[in-house]
């Protein structure tokens, strides 16, 4: 039977996480100009709390669903502008548990592990990866050389793994991954980038020159199941969207109440002041994504990942963040610019969400191929 | 399943597979829409005449009689039941779905809240085999929504005077009964009127912009009479904003039905025209508006029977109501536009269905409060 309620269970977990998040805005800002720090395991407000990802593990029979509750979890982190504790997302351990042997995966598990997809030349199409890994029978070791860009816990991961061009004298050329593990020889990390914003976030660009791994680091992971990960990431990302689009929301109908202005949900469209509204469109379009990034997470739990499922949790909710941070600042006006408030911040963060982990136009044509059947050659 | 305790029929949990008894009725119900009422629109909307043929195959589906005979209580999710078939409907002509929400919506609201005395009054009027129409007349006439006066109910000896004027309704002077919503002693209530009451007059049908054969015309109020019987729920004054909220469910599943439409016919299309050489779907700028129109597609349904199932759950579904008709409402306008450009010319012309579904589009919107499910 179709439902939309969330279970007792959820909402007290979910509440906690929420709880949490309002602690954990006051260091919101924490990172603006010092960008080179790393995010802390985690605050000193998060003593005495429960860590919730272990409440969902302890409750996990009483949830709607562990994917979801986990989606959900990061929406509430994201509403606090920094997570009171640390839970890395990283794609490389979702790679290396689809792709993995029993052995990588009892070695890694227990690590972070970065994913080293992009390059200078190209970040949406890996498929003009530079980067090579090139077998050396004399000592069964692979040898990368190459460069990535834009690599979320470059710095603070134990590993990456590496998506690279195979050469091999008995294997055909391909794209495969390869970890690489922290203080490997050849292997150095850039300084992190300066954003735009989630300035947080560890991002730096990574190097390898004559990096030699061993064969065994060698997993088995193409291209299909790299990108495979991203269908249980992207409805992830969407979830984050929906975390900054809320708290811009809520703080834009806060002081949107102090001139009298609050939800009318059966208010007529010629009886709405504008902001009204345009708040009204935005939260339209916020439960469009609540349902969609939900959906998502539901067929993955059921079905395992569905990859349209995903791009289009990921299209609307990168959509949605850069809709919703304009426009609060639009209603908002000065109160939106001024760094005395988040709003701007909120602005600056969202505009990542239609970037990174695929932008809106990958998605969209991973949508509009399935549509029409089309192979990437026949759309592009 | 990785989650073991995950049961797809656990209601106190989010989950998005449909019943059994909800997917086969609307198959039969899109079966329908596909064989019977796609062929004829076209034909309706020119004549501005809602097709005589169709009045009894169309209740032959039994939507209405199923609200009307068993109540709502005995079925297991009326509202999302109405919203899945409605889209259904409305994929085939959305003019025939609201046509048949307005009966679909008296029913429910009588089911729903009427005294018992009600129920045994007007509920087996409408499960009969014959066709019997019925409007909820919210929307005020005025020149813009919202702007009108209220239609009032005062106190007179014996029930109640209504003075007012109801914009739109549609099928109007077909309709047996009217539930009108009125300013009553400060609240607002609902009067069930019979289109023979005295002072109750139907303006002729002057033509509307889109969903042409409903025969769209305002029914005015001129001191009618009602008794005390007449009050939906009698002494227990009703939850009229139950069934504001359940029509805006039913207007965005009606709008999901007819954007479904539009990314159906443009679809094959698109791969069919070639332009420079190559098939326009070949293009990110018509392929990016078919992914775009499939994500509004999916996300109106979800969003539809999200309210649905919170009125089924008897829980306020107000926001969520409204929330679904604003997205559905601007993504289908949006959508029935896109296909007008997606076929140039062709999309223009009366040939085809797309102009027809740009101005059925336009026009469902603004019937906010109208119809019911």
């Amino acid at each position: 039977m179709i439902s939309f309620a969330l279970t007792m269970r959820d909402r007290e977990i979910l509440a906690e996480a929420r709880e949490q998040a309002k602690l954990a805005v006051k260091y919101a800002r924490d990172f603006e100009f010092d960008e080179d720090k790393m995010l802390p395991h985690e605050y000193p407000e998060a003593e005495g709390r429960p860590d919730v990802r272990e409440l969902v593990d302890a409750h996990v029979d009483e949830l709607s669903g562990r994917k979801i509750i986990h989606a959900l979890l990061y929406l509430e982190d994201w509403r606090g502008g920094v997570p009171l504790r640390e839970s890395r997302y990283s794609l490389g351990n979702t790679v290396l548990a689809i792709a993995g042997t029993p052995e990588q995966y009892a070695r890694w598990a227990n690590k972070t592990i970065a994913i080293g997809l992009t390059e200078p030349i190209g970040g949406s199409d890996p498929a003009s990866t530079r980067t090579t890994a090139t077998f050396d029978p004399a000592t069964s070791e692979w040898i990368v050389e190459g460069e990535k860009i834009f690599i979320t816990y470059a710095e603070s991961c134990d590993a990456v793994l590496v998506l690279a061009r195979m050469i091999h004298p008995d294997r055909p050329r391909g794209l495969a991954t390869f970890m690489i593990e922290k203080g490997t020889l050849g292997f150095s990390v850039g300084k992190q980038i300066r954003k735009t914003g989630i300035r947080f976030e560890d991002t730096a660009g990574l190097s390898f020159s004559n990096c030699r791994i061993p064969a065994f680091n060698h997993i088995d992971g193409d291209l299909k199941k790299t990108l495979g990960s991203f269908s249980e990431s992207r409805p992830v990302v969407a979830a984050y969207a929906l975390g900054v689009s809320r708290a811009a929301m809520d703080f834009t109908w806060a002081r949107l109440a102090e001139i009298g202005v609050t939800p009318d949900y059966d208010a007529t469209p010629a009886g709405m002041t504008a902001a009204a509204d345009q708040m009204l469109a935005l939260e339209a379009e916020w439960e469009a994504t609540w349902v969609t990034v939900v959906r998502a997470k539901w067929v993955e739990q059921n079905e395992g990942p569905g990859k349209i499922e995903s791009s289009i949790a990921k299209a609307m909710g990168g959509g949605l963040a850069r809709k919703a941070t304009q426009t609060c600042i639009a209603i908002l006006g000065a109160c939106g610019l001024s760094v005395e408030h988040l709003a701007e911040k909120w602005f600056r963060d969202a505009r990542i969400f239609d970037i990174y982990e695929g932008t809106g136009e990958i998605q969209r044509l991973i949508i509009a191929r399935d549509l029409l059947g089309y192979s990437p050659k026949e759309l592009n | 399943m990785a989650n073991g305790a995950l049961s797809l029929d656990d209601p106190r949990m989010i989950s998005f597979a449909l019943s059994e008894e909800q997917e086969i009725a609307r198959a039969a119900v899109a079966e329908f829409a596909r064989a019977e009422l796609a062929p004829a629109a076209r034909a309706a909307d020119e004549a501005a005449v809602f097709p005589s043929f169709l009045l009894a195959s169309a209740w032959g589906l039994g939507l209405v009689q199923t609200t009307a005979e068993s109540g709502t209580a005995a079925l297991e999710q009326p509202t999302v039941m109405n919203a899945l078939l409605l889209e259904e409907l409305a994929y085939g002509d959305s003019a025939v779905a609201i046509a048949l929400a307005g009966p679909l919506g008296f029913a429910k609201a009588i089911a729903e809240q009427g005294s018992e005395a009600q129920k045994r009054e007007w509920l087996p009027l409408y499960s009969s085999d014959e066709p019997r129409f019925a409007a909820i007349a919210h929307r005020e006439a005025g020149w813009f929504q919202g702007a009108g006066k209220s239609t009032r109910a005062e106190r007179v000896a014996g029930g109640w005077r209504l003075e007012g004027v109801k914009a739109l309704i549609p099928l109007a002077a077909r309709c047996s009964h009217f539930l009108a919503t009125a300013e009553c002693e400060g609240a607002r209530a609902a009067f069930v009127v019979s289109a023979a009451q005295p002072g109750l007059r139907i303006a002729p049908a002057r033509g509307t912009l889109g969903l042409r054969a409903l025969e769209m015309a305002d029914v005015a109020f001129d001191g009618v009479f009602v008794s005390d019987s007449a009050r939906l729920g009698e002494s227990a004054s009703a939850d009229v904003q139950r069934i504001i909220d359940a029509s805006r469910v039913a207007l965005s599943a009606i709008l999901g039905g007819l954007s479904r439409a539009v990314f159906d016919y443009a679809l094959p299309y698109t791969k069919e025209r070639v332009v420079h050489g190559e098939a326009i779907a070949r293009k990110q700028s018509v392929a990016f508006k078919l992914a775009d129109m499939h994500i509004a597609v999916q996300a109106m349904r979800w969003m539809a029977l999200r309210a649905a199932a919170e009125l089924d759950e008897n829980r306020t579904a107000t926001r969520n109501a409204r929330l679904a008709l604003r997205y559905s409402a601007d993504h289908a306008l949006g959508i029935a536009d896109e296909g007008v450009q997606i076929f140039g010319g062709h999309g223009f012309v009366r040939d085809l269905p797309l102009e027809m579904w740009y101005r059925n589009a336009r026009s469902l919107s603004v019937l906010d409060g109208l119809v019911g499910a």
